[in-house]
């Protein structure tokens, strides 16, 4: 079973994307009836037509040199059983028309991706992919909600450069993904069991982590960043964070010095309190699906990269996002840059 | 006709000593002015108050820690009666300084920043006996970059005066203007309270009632609306569409309305009831919330029209109702940043 050599000229053709090359590579692939689970606004699509017309099309109209930046490329068989391909990186192109009704901002735009690819006899019959749409919006100063309390930037591929071509290693698979869940085994054992102590942080991540979180939230450096711009805020709003975990389910797996893990949905949590991205607290329950890779380095999580649904959790409390960002566009001279931008 | 001028000139001798703030003239000009049992309404997070010391100790005292060359500088200053019979001044300026240490835990800017406030005085026999205030926090938390909430829609930038700089010199030209002027601003707002619920934007009538070219100076938070389209845009449509019981609680509420000159202005502690019920306003999730608004508004009129309309609400004090601490997700923000103060005056000279 080599699902990553196998997918690689799906993979090729998106990185040079091009609508003859990745539709034909899209049909080989994809089983007709493939579920698609994309992130808001499109949400559950079957087959990959519906994934190219829908998705892509639109993508490929506002970017028209658009290329699929690959950082990390794992392979696994989670605890169901199931064959597992996970993609991270960027979509990256120069952004000319409106895309979702965001408008263009005429630059190289990035928009980060985390895609999770099931693969059942060579098919592919299940997707459980995130694209950070917030951060496009960002980019083109068409944010309408609040500030990320972390950093937003474009976010780095592996420091050490080689998450293309991880080792495959079913030894240090198991241990890479035993090192995640004993993490998260104690991760959840706050706030309901004890202090910030009881995750004993120190033990599992290295004190030089990163946290590349999705753009809503932003990026942190270092256990106290993680804590600071991502965890008091998260767990001060939702305390019973990881309480109905045995009802959910997660696909965990591991590749040489990385593990991953999929869900849809994989967290779920009530909003009682202030803290977390501004959200009015009243009692909101919400679903989130956590699509996470993970880079150990001598036995501890040096990189950690984190996408769940923004727009998806703002839908559940009763916030269209992409709406409000229209009352934004009405400010904004609307239409498409020519391109190529300009002569050259 | 009762001109009210000799209030007026109350007001201004105190506030003649805030235009060049120092703490001794201050507190003798406020002690001399509030009566001691003086009820002051301040925003959120400031609160209530009573008489002259605590409305120093509190608010004043430490504005001037942060900005000490601290300047106010009004541009409406009217007087008159509402229609409960009591005899109110409105004040609207800007307070104006070089922002050096933190004020609220918003941190320094060190330069020159603005706060807009709105200030009504209740007269009782020649003494302040409430005052109700808002000051425009977030907007100082903007140009602090400490704005932690969803941006404006509207424009965000130094609310300017009247377009025809007599707001400090407003007298009435002849008795009847008073309640003229109240009345245009009744009757739009009774016009304007028909939409949702009678009937669509045209039951608002909005253009019998305002200006082609009016503008509607928003709180920071909303911003500015340009034209009765930038009004409808940027502030009353989302508005309306989170909450569209607006003005469904009239028995509950007390509004204070006087018109001086061609100037009108309401103040009210609290003036609104509403619900949000639909998503739109501030990026807030609806849950059905109730919550109550303090509109402490100013309007200019201009051949029988509102050309410009100076509106402020107490947003802080809305997420508070709503459970979110807007200063607490402020000083998340502030530990990125670094601490202190800028020594005053900046630099070598």
């Amino acid at each position: 079973m080599n699902n990553k050599l196998r997918l690689q000229p799906l993979f090729d053709a998106m990185s040079d994307f091009s609508v003859a090359e990745v539709n034909r590579q899209m049909q080989t692939f994809f089983a007709a009836d493939a579920v698609i689970n994309m992130c808001q606004p499109w949400g559950q699509l079957q087959g990959p037509q519906a994934l190219y017309e829908e998705v892509y099309t639109g993508l490929l109209k506002a970017m028209p040199d658009l290329e699929r930046r690959e950082f990390i490329v794992m392979q696994g068989i989670c605890d169901h059983g199931a064959e597992w391909v996970g993609c991270a990186g960027n979509y990256v192109g120069t952004f000319v028309a409106p895309w979702l009704d965001i408008p263009p901002s005429g630059h190289l735009t990035y928009m980060r991706y985390h895609e999770f690819y099931r693969i059942e006899t060579g098919k592919i019959v299940e997707v459980q992919s995130i694209w950070d749409i917030p951060e496009v919006m960002m980019q083109s100063g068409a944010w309408p909600m609040v500030p990320a309390l972390g950093r937003n930037m474009c976010i780095p591929a592996p420091a050490t450069q080689d998450g293309l071509n991880i080792e495959t290693n079913e030894q240090l698979a198991q241990q890479s993904k035993q090192i995640v869940l004993d993490m998260l085994a104690a991760l959840v054992k706050h706030p309901s069991q004890g202090g910030p102590e009881v995750m004993e942080l120190e033990k599992f991540w290295h004190k030089r982590m990163n946290w590349y979180g999705p753009a809503c939230v932003g990026t942190c450096r270092g256990i106290g960043g993680f804590r600071n711009w991502h965890q008091i805020p998260f767990l001060a709003a939702m305390p019973d964070r990881g309480q109905a975990d045995d009802k959910l389910v997660f696909n965990f797996f591991g590749d040489g010095n990385y593990a991953a893990v999929t869900g849809w949905p994989n967290m779920k949590q009530t909003i009682k309190h202030d803290g977390w991205l501004g959200i009015t607290p009243a009692d909101q329950p919400i679903t989130m699906a956590s699509l996470d890779f993970w880079r150990m380095e001598n036995d501890k999580i040096r990189e950690n990269w984190v996408m769940f649904d923004v727009l998806d959790i703002y839908q559940q409390v009763g916030v269209d996002v992409l709406a409000r960002m229209r009352e934004f566009n009405k400010a904004r001279v609307q239409g498409q840059l020519p391109y190529p931008i300009g002569s050259v | 006709m009762n001109d009210f001028s000799e209030i007026k000139q109350l007001i201004r001798q105190m506030t003649a000593t805030m235009y060049s703030f120092n703490e001794v003239d201050v507190r003798r000009a406020m002690r001399g002015l509030l009566s001691d049992q003086c009820i002051i309404h301040m925003p959120h997070p400031l609160g209530d108050m009573q008489g002259a010391d605590d409305l120093y100790d509190k608010c004043y005292g430490p504005l001037l820690a942060a900005m000490p060359d601290l300047e106010r500088r009004d541009w409406i200053l009217m007087a008159g009666e509402s229609e409960h019979g009591s005899i109110w001044v409105g004040c609207a300026g800007h307070y104006v300084g070089t922002f050096v240490a933190p004020w609220l835990d918003i941190l320094p800017t060190g330069h020159l920043t603005h706060m807009r406030f709105h200030e009504f005085y209740n007269f009782v026999d020649g003494k302040v006996t409430e005052i109700q205030t808002l000051w425009d926090i977030p907007e100082v938390m903007m140009q602090a970059k400490a704005w932690p909430m969803a941006p404006s829609l509207g424009l965000e930038f130094y609310i300017p005066g009247p377009a025809t700089q007599d707001g400090l010199s407003i007298s009435n030209q002849d008795a009847a203007q008073p309640l003229r002027s109240r009345q245009h601003i009744i009757d739009m707002l009774t016009h304007m309270k028909r939409h949702p619920t009678q009937g669509g934007p045209e039951v608002m009538a909005m253009d019998q009632y305002w200006h082609d070219r009016m503008n509607w100076y928003g709180p920071a938070g909303i911003g500015t609306g340009r034209g009765i389209d930038g009004f409808r845009n940027w502030h009353q449509i989302p508005f309306i569409n989170a909450m569209p019981d607006r003005g469904q609680y009239m028995n509950e509420i007390t509004y204070q309305f006087f018109g001086e000159g061609n100037y009108a202005a309401v103040t009210g502690w609290p003036n609104m009831i509403q619900t949000v019920t639909h998503d739109g306003w501030m990026g807030i999730a609806p849950s059905g919330q109730k919550i109550t608004l303090c509109s402490l508004d100013f309007w200019r009129i201009e051949n029988g029209k509102i050309r410009e309309n100076w509106v402020m609400l107490d947003i802080l004090d809305v997420y508070r109702q709503l459970g979110v601490d807007v200063l607490s997700r402020m000083r998340e923000f502030n530990k990125v940043r670094v601490q202190g103060s800028i020594p005053f005056p900046i630099g070598d000279h």
